[in-house]
């Protein structure tokens, strides 16, 4: 088994160096952590073959452990994960499986190569599934240092999107909330709402009230401030 | 003809509200020509991130983060699929709109790395777009590996697939040598620029009649696993992972592109070894 795992280890690591140079990763230093970053994932995957698993959930941790190596060193050389998660992925790809299929259908066997298809599916969406769950834990562990209150108003805002890793950005897909009206425009709402209640409980200054609702009705984007400013001058 | 426009300039008041309109209809026209420029600068970095190969997500991101610390600039708003990219850039009133066509994706890292720090430093030093276009430029003309070194690293990837798939020694020192001529023939295609799927098909084909050869030849070899080490090289691992990272993402037209890619690589690499195995 011991030798098994070492085999493991060090192929993925040479695969994963040789298709660091076929896709043209220049530094050096590079080159060896995404080596070592598939060497990892490699080992996960066949330590968990080993211990009994299937390859489905075998291929979830193997995508899990390189993924959290890629994220390390991603900050430590400060570069994007993708340097290090592109070659080491290339092991753990179920190209025999695709291979398999092929052959099985160009040999006529549709139902096994139907088969053997949706096991290609069902491993890349695992490895997938297994990098996106590690990036979204990660994201939460940086969030709760950075502060937790900050950073839970902006994703019940939509603005920060935790199952994608790049963007920062407006425009979340997915938000564990969905997405909730910022805080200014709800203030802007309560506001409007006592305004309106107050309106209607003093009904004396009825003309008035009319005129700056309104203004309120017309524009939406116009701040509620300088009307309540502006109200008491008028009244006067 | 002088004395007349200044006499008018004299006698109405109206001469100079005139020559200001003048001004603001220049100010236009450069500040135009600006957003020109801006908007081929971010579509140029696009080309350059799609075709290295990168997720559509990180290619928008990066373009509104590099269109954003421009001067004067409000919005950027981009549109990447895998075949073509639109921009659209925006101050004040003023727009302006660029579209690139796409032909074909390989695979650059280093070159995203660098487009990845190029975006970084541009966010915190803001530079015009001049000075950005001609760092782009360095950026493109950074040397690739040379074809000897690419043949050597691929012959040692393919060795140690043959390691991860538990092939014994004289079938890794086989599966070595054929990845190198799978390699060379790959290099010999590109260089020529043939279509691609018959690139891979013919990849495929010399790799299954050089594993069979090697099976027969060779004692102690395994066909079966020379042959999925040494089509490892081929298979398509980085168009089937982007294409599920994209759908994920929300791209859901570049997913299926990529996908339908992915596959037709296959279907063409089981194309290639099917005729070989049907001639031996």
């Amino acid at each position: 088994m011991m030798m098994i795992l070492l085999q493991a280890f060090f192929g993925g690591a040479l695969a994963a160096i040789g298709f660091g140079v076929l896709y043209n990763i220049t530094s050096k230093m590079t080159l060896f952590l995404a080596g070592v970053t598939g060497a990892i994932g490699s080992f996960a995957y066949q330590l968990c073959i080993e211990l009994g698993m299937t390859v489905l959930s075998a291929s979830f941790y193997g995508a899990a452990g390189f993924t959290l190596a890629a994220s390390l060193f991603s900050k430590l050389r400060d570069e994007p994960d993708t340097m290090f998660l592109v070659p080491a992925l290339i092991p753990l790809v179920p190209g025999g499986t695709v291979f398999q299929m092929m052959t099985a259908f160009l040999e006529g066997r549709l139902y096994v190569g139907l088969g053997r298809f949706l096991d290609a599916l069902a491993i890349a969406g695992m490895l997938v599934f297994g990098m996106m769950v590690v990036g979204a834990v990660l994201k939460l562990i940086v969030f709760l240092q950075h502060g937790a209150t900050r950073t839970t108003k902006k994703i019940t805002r939509g603005a920060v999107n935790i199952w994608q890793g790049v963007s920062e950005d407006d425009g979340g897909m997915i938000s564990i909330m969905g997405n909730l009206p910022s805080s200014r425009v709800r203030g802007r709402r309560l506001r409007r709402k006592k305004w309106k209640n107050a309106t209607q409980a003093n009904p004396s200054s009825s003309t008035t009230a009319q005129s700056s609702s309104g203004v309120l009705a017309n524009s939406d984007s116009s701040d509620v401030k300088t009307d309540e400013n502006q109200t008491p001058d008028s009244r006067a | 003809m002088e004395e007349s426009t200044l006499q008018s300039k004299a006698i109405h008041p109206s001469a100079p509200s005139h020559s200001a309109k003048s001004t603001v209809k220049q100010e236009d026209a450069a500040l135009r020509l600006y957003l020109d420029e801006c908007c081929g600068v971010i579509a140029y970095t696009g080309k350059l991130l799609l075709e290295c190969g990168g997720e559509v997500g990180r290619v928008e991101y990066l373009m509104e983060k590099i269109g954003k610390s421009f001067d004067k600039i409000d919005q950027v708003t981009p549109f990447a699929i895998l075949t073509g990219i639109m921009v659209t850039v925006s101050s004040g009133s003023q727009f302006a709109t660029k579209i690139v066509r796409i032909y074909g994706i390989s695979n650059n890292l280093s070159r995203l790395r660098e487009i990845n720090a190029l975006a970084n430093d541009l966010s915190k030093h803001p530079q015009t777009p001049l000075t950005v276009a001609k760092r782009l430029e360095k950026i493109v003309e950074t040397p690739k590996y040379k074809p000897w070194q690419t043949v050597l690293f691929a012959s040692i990837g393919a060795g140690g697939f043959g390691f991860f798939f538990y092939e014994t020694l004289p079938g890794i020192a086989c599966v070595f040598l054929i990845g190198a001529l799978v390699q060379l023939v790959g290099n010999w295609f590109d260089r020529y620029q043939i279509n691609r799927f018959l690139k891979i098909l013919c990849e495929a084909f010399i790799a299954t009649i050089a594993c069979k050869l090697a099976a027969l030849w060779v004692a102690g070899t395994h066909f079966d696993k020379m042959l999925l080490s040494v089509l490892m090289l081929l298979v398509p691992g980085m168009t089937l992972t982007n294409s599920l990272r994209d759908t994920v993402s929300g791209n859901y037209v570049s997913g299926m592109s990529r996908l339908t890619e992915a596959l037709l690589v296959g279907v063409s690499i089981a194309m290639g070894s099917a005729i070989a195995l049907t001639l031996l």
